[in-house]
């Protein structure tokens, strides 16, 4: 079944400062929707407050339009992975695993490597391994929307192709708003990119338009 | 998620100040014998601010762990409000206990 996540009207200033102004996103099941933008665009902003784990802006949020203010609390329709740890040390790989409802082994699967690592604590990972492990689990999550806040970040180059081909072969049953500034990794995946400039978000097309919005070198 | 689990999830997130807040409330406990029961309302307020700057620590400190929960489906209210209730629970059991002793 297809499902529609919309989000607009968001405003956020801090102080005289206005960081987001005109926003309009729009991803459905099945779309890997990429947010490009330079540094403290708002990247983060954003998705905090479409998540509702930022106050302060005013925002319109709707999951087939209903509105959804409190997405945090609705795993089922919204899982977020923020950009820094979030995974409390004191758990167990595998006792996390079990926790999002997944399988250890299954990860195994797609990383071999780490065979063994499941009895260790998540704190004592390598942050890179800490980092691959809780974009497996928000990807592979049930909620029908995941948003990804630098998923490629602090990842190996040899499982950022791994991540990519999660997130396309889980976008059949969910829709994903990803952000990250190793741009390459996202415009490869994505069905439809946006980009934040000066508060506002645009839909862009190719690379020609992000050299236009100074993103890229020209 | 089964309710084991949900509970063993509120456990681990009450541990980050289990012990703290138990030293509290055998100090609030061990004054009250001391004290006796006209020191009880001086107590109890002493724990409900301390409890209260626990609350703030936590807020602050653990902040980005509630992402964790969020993702798992459990409320930032959820845990606040299981906590707190053992928390009162463990509070009313040493009182009773300091005033039977005593």
């Amino acid at each position: 079944m297809k499902h529609c996540f919309e989000a607009d009207g968001i405003q956020l200033s801090f102080g005289l400062r206005q960081i987001l102004s005109d926003v309009y996103l729009k991803c459905d099941t099945g779309a890997v929707c990429g947010l490009l933008g330079r540094n403290g665009q708002g990247k983060s902003c954003l998705m905090n407050l479409i998540y509702g784990t930022m106050k302060g802006g005013s925002r319109s949020i709707r999951i087939d339009d209903h509105s959804v203010l409190d997405l945090h609390r609705h795993r089922d329709l919204m899982t977020f992975l923020p950009q820094f740890n979030f995974v409390p040390g004191s758990y167990r790989v595998a006792e996390v695993f079990g926790y999002f409802g997944q399988s250890f082994a299954d990860f195994m699967q797609v990383f071999p490597e780490f065979k063994g690592k499941e009895n260790v604590r998540f704190g004592q990972q390598s942050g890179g391994f800490r980092r691959l492990l809780k974009v497996y689990l928000v990807v592979h999550s049930a909620s029908k929307f995941s948003m990804l806040d630098e998923p490629f970040s602090h990842i190996m180059p040899v499982h950022v192709e791994s991540i990519q081909a999660l997130i396309t072969s889980k976008k059949a049953t969910k829709g994903f708003l990803i952000t990250d500034h190793l741009y390459q990794n996202i415009i490869d995946i994505s069905d439809k990119l946006y980009i934040l400039e000066n508060g506002k978000v645009h839909a862009v097309a190719s690379e020609e338009e992000l050299k236009r919005f100074t993103y890229l070198p020209v | 998620m089964p309710l084991s689990s949900r509970l063993k999830l509120i456990a681990g997130f009450y541990k980050n100040f289990f012990f703290a807040s138990l030293l509290i409330s055998l100090t609030c406990a061990y004054l009250l014998m001391e004290l006796g029961v006209g020191s009880l309302f001086y107590l109890f307020w002493f724990r409900v601010i301390t409890l209260g700057l626990i609350v703030y620590y936590i807020r602050d400190y653990k902040k980005r762990d509630f992402y964790f929960y969020d993702n798992l489906g459990i409320s930032r209210r959820s845990l606040w409000s299981a906590t707190m209730l053992c928390e009162a629970l463990l509070f009313i059991l040493f009182i009773f206990l300091a005033l039977k002793i005593r």
